[in-house]
């Protein structure tokens, strides 16, 4: 499409050209615009300028510079189009209709650029020109347009994109902004010029769209260039009853799309743009934007609710068209590109949630402003790592992150992770809903437990990857440590200015996670709680520093989160928010009330079954694998296990010591000193007891990792709170505070990346049973363990349980029976014993390392025949019987419940999420002062405007 | 002064706070998983196979009375129905190469045994075995394929799946290569009769070793020669090689006693052997220091000076070693007494087992302290009849009628109940005409050890 450079031909016969500047309370612009028409070097021969109802002395400002017999006043409510007309009236017949708007200013070769453009083909009936951001004046706005499928005004440019001369080629384009539109006169007339049904949006791609049809071109001339503040779209246009409402943008982009598509796909668009619109009123809502929903839902009604004129839109166009809509395809936007849209949206979103610390600019914008020679001299600034520190330390962390996971990677590939603490992720992501809603589970499985609550985020995240829910955990457990730092770092951010001690703390935080060893043990509950932790902190200061129900709702929120992942989280929370209680007084009862009310109504059946049964708090996501701490483990925050070296956490803890001193942060350290101790009394409460499981063992040890790295990040941000009395210090003791503050993560990040996460969790590559018991229609009884310690077993389901799947396992009443059997079948086995486990769906036994004594026992049983196995030392029987192998009913009181979690949650976290409301002021005068006054920008100077 | 320090000392608080709770936490146990011992379990259900024939009572019973009790004869035998009654104490013969017999009831302790008397052209004697239930690692001592001595291992699978089983020989030179005998899989509920000369012939003096390596088999050996010390005896399992054991129930043994000892390690094994008999223990003469090699199957003389009298073998060696005894009573039977455990529980000694044999004597040994037998007499439908006690010293070896003749309840005594009060280990001895028997005591199978078992948390 990119053409020749046009010729200035039609100097030797200039054109007639007649201006139309129509103006609608602009007189914060006019003024500029109106002195910027006096400046061109080839001016319109004829102009008419069309005042709309203008209350604020626009027209008196047209008047004085046109002359009062060149002024049409239009009554209120008037469309751009209709305003046109009125001006073409009153204006004398030219070949060239040239149309202006109040808020876009031109320089003095605009016209003649356009001119240039307009005459350099027969078949050109309409030129645009380049536009630019006014005040910025060096943004690009348009470059012509074209309209996507989903109805929307597509530039094709992006965001803020600069004008570097990358689009100085004219080329033929669906549609051009009417500010600065250059039409043929005889072309107008035909097409019947802009439709009085889009009176104010759209109108210039409808138009375009019609002129296309009819055989003619629309043609951009980047050699004239406009400047257009955009007053309508930005909402800086002061409004007067009767202006257009604001759902007219939608409802035009509906229309011209309806009106416009072809006979065939009109019907498909018809049905596209209904739903998909009652889906962004869906999303809207979701995202809490209740009043574009409205304008949405009122566009539809708009458009949806008048046939017959949408019938008699499609009637005129089609006696002006020559040809079909097929033969300009190329015109229109790629039908990827609304969806394209939609992930820069999520992406922004994503950024701005970890957008790196406030740096300094370069200014790149304005230094295009300088000659070409000048941009080749440009400095690029202080280096990254000096411009974005954080982004730097992140994006390092992340790659020693995947360095660290090496053992990890193939988990990327297939099948995901698991080992230790950690099952496997379910087939899809449907597994982890079936759990939440699912109407019955698999044999072998208790119909009478509630689902793990941790289901539902992890049910909600996954499903975008609905086939590979193990990328989900993989990721979460790869990028553990970066992840813990970003929550870290954001709450470092609250509790220090400066940037490079709390990024040092935020490090640690994340070294601390690395060091306790969660990852290699398959501790995911852990890993999540440590991520959320932060972020708990953080709101619940949010909350001390400006109380409100919606933050209060957040804090709850968040700890149900975590709750759900590590119960502990649910305990520490309360004994954090009893101090924050004790320190903010009376006044701050309601919003912990509402805070725990929150979590507790989140959490919902999980609350009893798991955090308030005593004890069981300390049974997290997975299995609850015994935890080994020692007492030291516990002090240099560690939890026993595979764990960094011990002594690396010491210089932390004797600094944290030291913070108590300085009098001047004194009060502050003291706080985090309070927490400490809270969470180190919770770690030493795991470290003295055992707690049960839903099986009936009263003995298990608990893994107390989440108080533990607490403990010990409650002193690490004692040392963040004292840092600037400590940096202040003779040098030889900051030194030395630095020195051993950065020890640790300096000392763990070492240890992690020569250890790497070598531990029980790896990837699954294996099955749990082999993989012909896996296909067999029954359970599987995996036996483990010896003589001396005990036999445990386990019934397991195809492949194997998933995440989440734990915690339906029978309880200990429940397994009686199969236990007795299994007790039996190792001591003397009988009939009796076959038959109880085939009741209770088995039909194979798998011994993965069994002693021989009770592999001869097991085969000595009677309806037990031995099968191959898969590897050396492991056995394998199937039974002589038919498993009952029907899935258990889950009673419906249960999915309901489930179902109505679900909905709190989805209620929950549309109520912590802001609200969006349009800014009301932005109809006042007063807004226009929060933005650059464009009547107060200069335009840029001849030549700099000629070199850009 | 006091009190600026006191206002700047008083964040010393925490951390001594820290260190307190530190403390202590550390003076109270810290929670961990124990490991779980095993733990007893109720036997429920027992099979066992006995070698059958015309010639051969069968008895089957208990020590408390079972739920049920299926007989099943090889080859389509006839079963009489009052074999089948596991409230009694039952006896019959089935024209069957074998039986097996299935019994159910929580601890109640089935025990099946087998008597008759051999005929002469096998050897002749006095042939009163256990019912052998299903075998891990069985071994087999005093067994021959050559020089008119001829032993049979029958096998019989129990249960409803394939029996595999290898049988391993050896003979006075070690190991013996066997022909076909690895492997050997029976199908379901068959018994099988494998003639060791059919895998090692002309071996006079062969041990054997049965390892179960799928399904549920039962195995025992009769043993019958035709040599100048004739007999027949079924040969039931010794213990597994060990390096200290008792075999009792020594009787008699006019044409002398035999020790009969394998070393099946790969290292020579040096043994020292000791008589406990009526008076106490001694060392017995020309029976110390005694080198087995490796593989070897030895059969050791046991000098005369050592008494005729009722003894026991105390075995210790420095390498593991199975043992047994045979005792030559006669020119015409012998008995075989095999190594066993001390007594725990309650033993049943068969009383009424066809009209072939006696009332048998207990021998009891206490190798260590004093101990106590009771023994309780009862009758076919399992009632008590009567009971009486035998004290032994500790380090002898006494001996008992296991029931006494001029009790009025003599005749209708079926079996007797021996429960003992310390350590004990023992035989029954029977004895009638020329021929001669033993039977080790074993405790019925009433209750088993099993690893403690729990559901894993997923």
């Amino acid at each position: 499409m990119d053409e020749p450079a046009p010729v200035s031909h039609w100097l030797d016969d200039p054109p007639s050209v007649g201006a139309v500047l129509v103006s609608h309370n602009g007189a914060i612009w006019l003024p500029k615009v109106l002195g910027s028409f006096s400046r061109m070097v080839h001016a319109p021969d004829a102009w008419r300028g069309v005042d709309v109802a203008s209350a604020d002395g626009s027209a008196e400002l047209v008047r004085d510079s046109f002359g009062a017999d060149r002024v049409v006043r239009a009554p209120k409510g008037t469309g751009f189009g209709d305003a046109v007309r009125l001006g073409l009236e009153a204006l004398p017949r030219t070949d060239w209709i040239w149309l202006l708007h109040d808020d876009s200013s031109v320089l003095p070769e605009t016209l003649s650029g356009l001119l240039d453009t307009a005459t350099s083909a027969p078949d050109i009936a309409i030129v645009g020109p380049k536009i630019r951001e006014w005040p910025s004046l060096q943004r690009l706005l348009e470059v012509g347009l074209t309209v996507t499928g989903t109805g929307g005004r597509e530039t094709g440019l992006e965001a803020g994109e600069p004008d570097a001369g990358q689009h100085d080629r004219s080329r033929t384009v669906l549609a051009v902004n009417t500010a600065g539109m250059l039409i043929r006169r005889d072309v107008w007339d035909e097409l019947g010029g802009l439709d009085p049904q889009l009176p104010l949006h759209f109108d210039d791609i409808d138009l375009g769209w019609r002129a296309a049809r009819a055989g003619y071109r629309t043609v951009t001339a980047p050699s004239g260039v406009l400047f257009h503040a955009e007053a309508s779209t930005h909402g800086v246009r002061r409004t007067v009853p009767g202006d257009r409402p604001t759902w007219e943008r939608r409802r035009a982009g509906l229309f011209v799309q309806l009106a416009n598509a072809g006979p065939v796909r009109f019907w498909w668009q018809y049905v596209r743009l209904l739903i998909g619109s009652l889906l962004r009123v869906a999303g809207l809502l979701v995202v809490k934007d209740p009043e574009s929903a409205g304008d949405e839902l009122l566009a539809v009604r708009s458009v949806y609710a008048h046939p017959v004129r949408l019938l008699h839109a499609r009637q005129r166009r089609a006696r002006s068209a020559r040809r079909p809509n097929r033969a300009i395809r190329e015109l229109f936007a790629p039908a990827w590109l609304p969806y394209q849209h939609g992930l820069d949206a999520a992406r922004a979103a994503f950024v701005s949630m970890v957008r790196p610390e406030t740096i300094e600019t370069v200014g790149r914008r304005s230094t295009l402003e300088q000659t070409p020679h000048d941009v080749e001299e440009l400095d690029d600034g202080p280096p990254l790592l000096q411009r974005r520190p954080w982004l730097v330390t992140v994006i390092a962390l992340s790659i020693l992150s995947l360095i660290a996971s090496r053992s990890l990677l193939a988990g990327i590939v297939d099948g995901g992770l698991s080992g230790g603490a950690l099952l496997r992720a379910p087939d899809t992501a449907g597994g982890w809903w079936s759990l939440l809603l699912g109407a019955d589970r698999g044999a072998g499985l208790s119909p009478d437990a509630g689902a793990p609550l941790f289901a539902l985020p992890l049910a909600a995240a996954a499903t975008p990857v609905w086939s590979r829910p193990d990328l989900l955990i993989t990721a979460i457990s790869i990028f553990a440590v970066p992840l813990a730092g970003l929550a870290a770092h954001r709450l470092g951010r609250r509790v220090s200015t400066h940037r490079g001690h709390r990024i040092v703390w935020a490090l640690t935080y994340a070294a601390a996670v690395a060091a306790v060893g969660a990852v290699p043990q398959g501790r995911f509950g852990t890993v999540v709680a440590l991520v959320v932790a932060p972020i708990i902190v953080n709101v619940a200061w949010q909350l001390a520093d400006r109380p409100g129900w919606q933050t209060a709702l957040r804090l709850g929120v968040w700890i149900a989160l975590g709750t759900a992942f590590a119960p502990v989280v649910l305990v520490l929370s309360l004994l954090g928010l009893v101090l924050l209680w004790f320190l903010k007084g009376r006044r701050f009862g309601r919003q912990l009330v509402v805070v725990v009310g929150t979590a507790a109504v989140l959490l919902g059946p999980w609350l009893v079954q798991r955090a308030a049964v005593p004890w069981r708090w300390w049974w997290e996501a997975g299995r609850p694998v015994p935890g080994t701490e020692s007492m030291l483990d516990i002090v240099t925050g560690r939890a026993g296990g595979l764990q960094a070296p011990w002594w690396l956490s010491v210089p932390v803890l004797v600094l944290g010591v030291l913070a108590l001193a300085p009098r001047r942060t004194r009060s502050s350290v003291v706080v985090a000193w309070g927490l400490g101790l809270l969470a180190l009394a919770v770690a030493l409460l795991g470290h003295v007891m055992s707690f049960e499981a839903t099986t009936g063992r009263t003995d298990l040890s608990p893994w107390v990792a989440v108080p533990s790295v607490l403990w010990f990040a409650a002193l690490a941000t004692a040392v963040l709170l004292a840092a600037p009395v400590l940096t202040n210090a003779a040098r030889p003791i900051a030194v030395a505070a630095l020195v051993a503050a950065v020890l640790m993560p300096v000392g763990v990040g070492g240890w992690w990346l020569a250890r790497g996460v070598d531990g029980p969790v790896g990837p699954t590559s294996d099955l749990a049973v082999p993989a012909f018991l896996a296909d067999r229609p029954g359970l599987t009884l995996v036996l483990t363990g010896n003589t001396a310690d005990g036999i445990t077993y386990r019934t397991v389901d195809g492949a194997g349980p998933y995440l989440g799947q734990e915690a339906f396992e029978p309880s200990a009443a429940d397994s009686a029976d199969v236990t007795e059997a299994v007790q039996h079948l190792l001591g003397r086995g009988t009939d009796s014993d076959i038959a109880a486990l085939s009741a209770a769906g088995v039909d194979a036994i798998y011994a993965p390392d069994v002693e021989p004594e009770l592999a001869r026992r097991i085969d000595s049983t009677p309806r037990i025949e031995q099968s191959g196995s898969d590897q050396p030392g492991s056995r394998v029987w199937t039974l002589d019987s038919d498993p009952d192998v029907n899935d258990v009913a889950v009673p419906w009181w249960r999915r309901g419940v489930a179902g109505v979690q679900v909905v709190v949650w989805i209620v929950a976290l549309l109520l912590t999420a802001p609200v969006r409301r349009r800014r009301r002021d932005e109809t006042d005068d007063a807004s226009v002062a929060g933005r650059d006054d464009p009547a107060t920008t200069a335009l840029p100077k001849d030549s700099e405007v000629m070199t850009s | 002064m006091t009190r600026r320090f006191a206002h700047r000392a008083w964040v010393a608080v925490l951390p001594v706070a820290a260190v307190a709770m530190v403390a202590t936490a550390s003076l109270v146990p810290a929670g961990s998983v124990e490991p779980v011992a095993p733990r007893a379990v109720d036997v429920v259900e027992t099979s066992y196979a006995c070698p059958a024939g015309s010639a051969i009572t069968l008895a089957a019973g208990q020590l408390r009375a079972g739920q049920d009790r299926s007989v099943r004869a090889a080859k389509d035998g006839t079963i009489d129905p009052k074999l089948t009654d596991p409230s009694r104490w039952s006896t019959a013969s089935v024209d069957a190469p074998g039986v097996i017999v299935t019994e159910t009831g929580r601890a109640s302790g089935p025990s099946g045994y087998f008597a008759g008397r051999a005929p002469a052209r096998g050897g002749g004697g006095l042939v009163v075995g256990q019912c052998s239930g299903v075998i891990d690692d069985a071994w087999f001592l005093g067994a021959g394929s050559g020089d008119r001595h001829f032993s049979t291992l029958i096998l019989t699978n129990v249960s409803s799946a394939p029996a595999v089983a290898d049988i391993l020989l050896w003979g006075p030179d070690g190991p013996v290569d066997a022909v076909d005998a690895s492997g050997v899989a029976l199908e379901p509920y068959e018994v099988r009769r494998v003639p060791l000369a059919d895998l090692a012939a002309g071996e006079p003096a062969l041990a054997v070793q049965v390892l179960r390596t799928r399904g549920a088999m039962a195995a025992v050996v009769n043993d019958s020669s035709t040599a100048d010390l004739a007999g027949t005896e079924p040969i039931g399992t010794t213990r597994a090689p060990t390096r200290d054991q008792y075999v009792g129930g020594i009787v008699g043994g006019d044409r002398g006693k035999t020790l009969l000892v394998l070393n099946p390690g790969e290292s020579t094994a040096r043994l020292d052997v000791e008589i406990v008999a009526k008076k106490g223990t001694f060392a017995g003469t020309g029976l110390q220091d005694i080198k087995i090699e490796p593989g070897e199957y030895r059969e050791i003389e046991v000098p005369a000076s050592t008494g005729k009298g009722r003894q026991a073998y105390h075995l210790r060696s420095d390498r593991p070693l199975a043992a047994s005894a045979r005792v030559n009573a006669n020119d015409v039977d012998y008995a075989v007494a095999e190594a066993s455990v001390p007594l725990e529980g309650e033993a049943i000694v068969p009383i009424a087992a066809g009209s072939k044999i006696a009332i048998p004597e207990l021998v009891l040994t206490a190798p260590g302290s004093d101990a106590t037998v009771d023994v309780e007499a009862f009758d076919a439908s399992m009632s008590s009849l009567g009971s009486s006690t035998v004290r032994i010293d500790g380090g002898t070896t006494a001996h008992a009628e296991a029931v006494d003749p001029q009790a009025d309840y003599a005749d209708d005594v079926a079996y007797v109940v021996v429960r003992a009060s310390g350590t004990v280990i023992g035989a029954s001895q029977y004895e009638k005409d020329d021929g001669v028997s033993s039977l080790a005591l074993r405790a019925a199978p009433v209750k088993v050890s099993a690893p403690a078992v729990s559901r894993a948390d997923n």
